[in-house]
């Protein structure tokens, strides 16, 4: 063995523990002395905490991008009485900003001189802020806040909804898709000073997930059009209120969802638990005579009835039991296609009563009444069908015009959307993600051709005249419903409903309105919702740019125009 | 041959070691940039929010409807006079 490896190897070492040995002395004396610091106290007041990553709610827009709902981050001004009470040279500075005279800031300062906070004004201009920025008075804080605006106020307040104080959805859209729109907060440690101040993050125990935008199916202007023309035909009927719902028969999208009486919903004082109603979701009523179609649609389906298939109706009335079905006055010997036209109960229980119980429950329940839309809303009513095996031979024939069951809107428009997109049954949906689009066969082709074509009789030569919209074929159903009332069918009150799509040949879109109540002398489906119907199709169609079908007659408006034939170009 | 293993482990070890130190610090400074720019983007979003706001007020369809019918003196087209370009 060798022993200058060996001393190497010595003098290494005595080396490395010389040399750690001084640096910590070296090190303990820098700290001691050269820095006048009290560290004991520094690493007591710095420590570590869990801090709350806050994420803001996200922002509903309609389906073009419009806004529906957002929110905003405003400051309230807070003051600290106690604190104020000692430095009076400030008090004018702030009462000049907020408007107030100076005598009653500084009693407001008296009354509350024990307290710590105290509210001073809710919500801050900009202008505001910059200046309490300035002026930086002690005992003077700008607390921040969000606030959720919804800028279309009443015609869409019922279905957005709103949100609590905490931004938890309470209502509507609002609600039903609070999850998404709320996301989640995330957690961090950090240090911190004694200030509160982070000095550095130590890690990210769950990660902030942001509040997602929600894009709606709604169309703002169509649901504008549709809420003016609600509100128009309720004052001018003096009615308890309606509603209406617009939506696309080939994809269930839902284009508009109205209810009248409404409220603002940036208004707190106007929230009142009984206009919060979505009534179109939540109320479910007798469809009365606009059930009819689904009758005539079974009868042509089974196979033993044709549209030239004639019903003898006289006299206008038959028994069942001790009950009596009746129309107004014997309309006589009927085509199916009358039976619709001259809204026949009498020929639309016969009808029904050729078939077995179970045909006319059938057909109700495929096209999506008894059951719920699809929508995701809460409180949304599944409407009532009772199975056939409990029915009575009256309420077989009261089924096939619409009495003994009870419908939504929401549902007599996906219904009506079977005739208009040629026998298929949709989901209704609210958003644009079609991903669960699942659509049953529930009514061969050419069956909801007849349909369509009958419907359009209705409007051109029966009870919907009203329901006309210039340039386009309307195919359609009226429906005056009695309401129920201290146990038996009221005279007085009733539902006047209409349900209906353009244009007739190929529908693009299907509305059904429904007035509650109407106290006028003309309370007739075809009087009062018929009209609601054309102007909210007027409207519609012009804002989703839906050519017209049908020439009209005009004179041109100038030489200019005399040889152009204005629907050219607007063949699909 | 054994001496030399264990070299190369202990410079492994070291090597690690610092690789760690110099790891958990770039983690925080990047945690601290996530941070930072979580908290830009919110601002940004809060200001688009603001501006989406007052856009929406004055586009508002009662407010351009008021206008247009009042102030220009507009109309809704009869349904006559729509007239399409090819």
């Amino acid at each position: 063995m060798n022993s200058s490896p060996l001393k190497y190897r010595r003098y290494l070492v005595l080396g490395i523990f010389f040399f750690t040995a001084s640096t910590l002395i070296f090190g303990a004396i820098r700290l001691q002395i050269d820095e006048p610091v009290d560290l004991a106290q520094r690493a007591e007041s710095r420590s570590e905490k869990l801090q709350e990553i806050s994420t803001d709610r996200g922002i509903i827009f309609d389906r073009n991008h419009k806004l529906l709902a957002v929110s905003v981050p405003h400051h309230s001004l807070q003051i600290n009485p106690s604190q104020l009470l000692h430095t009076k040279e400030h008090w004018a500075d702030i009462a000049k900003v907020i408007g107030w005279p100076v005598i009653k800031l500084e009693k407001f300062i008296n009354a509350k001189n024990a307290r710590k906070g105290e509210m001073l004004q809710r919500m801050l201009s900009d202008q505001q802020i910059e200046v309490f920025r300035q002026l930086d008075i002690n005992g003077v804080d700008l607390m921040p806040f969000q606030k959720r605006h919804y800028p279309l106020g009443r015609p869409v307040s019922q279905l957005v909804g709103f949100t609590d104080r905490n931004d938890n959805g309470q209502e509507g859209i609002e609600k039903a898709f609070n999850q998404i729109l709320a996301g989640k907060t995330g957690k961090r440690k950090i240090l911190h000073d004694a200030k509160g101040n982070t000095v550095k993050t130590l890690h990210v125990i769950d990660a902030v997930t942001p509040g997602e935008d929600l894009r709606l199916s709604i169309d703002s202007g169509v649901q504008y059009a549709a809420y003016r023309a609600l509100e128009k035909a309720v004052i001018r009927e003096n009615a308890d209120g309606g509603s209406a719902v617009v939506m696309n028969p080939h994809n269930g999208e839902i284009l508009a969802i109205v209810s009248y009486p409404s409220f603002n919903p940036n208004e707190s004082s106007e929230k009142k638990a009984r206009l919060y109603r979505n009534r179109a979701v939540t109320d479910a009523f007798e469809p009365g005579s606009t059930l009819k179609p689904f009758t005539i649609a079974m009868a042509l389906q089974s196979g033993h009835f044709f549209p030239d298939t004639e019903i003898d109706t006289s006299p206008g009335y038959f028994d069942l039991g001790e009950d009596r079905v009746s129309d107004p006055v014997n309309r006589g010997l009927l085509s199916l296609s009358s039976v619709l036209t001259q809204s026949s109960n009498v020929g639309s229980a016969k009808i029904a009563m050729a078939l077995p119980y179970g045909d006319l429950w059938d057909i109700l329940e495929s096209v999506g009444l008894g059951n719920k839309s699809g929508l995701t809303l809460g409180g949304e009513s599944s409407g009532k069908l009772s199975f056939h095996s409990t029915w009575e031979p009256i309420e077989h024939a009261t089924h096939a015009y619409g009495y003994g069951m009870q419908v939504t809107l929401v549902q007599l428009a996906r219904a009506y959307s079977v005739f208009a997109n040629g026998g298929w049954l949709l989901p209704l949906t609210l958003t644009l993600d079609n991903s669960l689009f699942g659509k049953t066969r529930v009514l061969k082709d050419d069956v909801a051709m007849n349909i369509r074509e009958m419907l359009a009789k209705v409007v051109s030569e029966g009870s919907g005249k009203r329901a006309k919209v210039e340039g386009y074929s309307v195919a359609g159903k009226t429906g005056t419903v009695r309401k129920f009332h201290n146990g038996a069918y009221s005279s007085e009150r009733h539902l006047a409903l209409f349900a209906g799509m353009v244009p007739a040949i190929n529908p693009q879109l299907v509305a059904v309105v429904m007035i509650d109540r109407p106290k006028n002398k003309d309370q007739y489906g075809g009087q009062v919702a018929a009209p609601v119907f054309s102007e909210i199709i007027y409207e519609s169609t012009r804002i989703l740019g839906i050519p017209p079908d049908v020439p009209t007659n005009f004179q041109p408006l100038s030489p200019k125009f005399a040889d152009t034939n204005i629907f050219e170009g607007q063949k699909n | 041959m054994r001496g030399l293993i264990v070299l190369i482990i202990s410079a492994a070890v070291f090597g690690s070691a610092l690789g760690l130190v110099v790891k958990r610090q770039e983690s925080r400074v990047l945690g601290t940039r996530l941070h930072k720019l979580q908290l830009e983007r919110r601002a940004l979003k809060q200001d688009w929010a603001q501006l989406l706001l007052r856009q929406s007020s004055l586009a508002s369809h009662s407010r351009v409807e008021k206008l247009a019918r009042h102030s220009i003196g507009m109309i809704t087209p009869p349904s006559i006079t729509v007239v399409s370009k090819k």
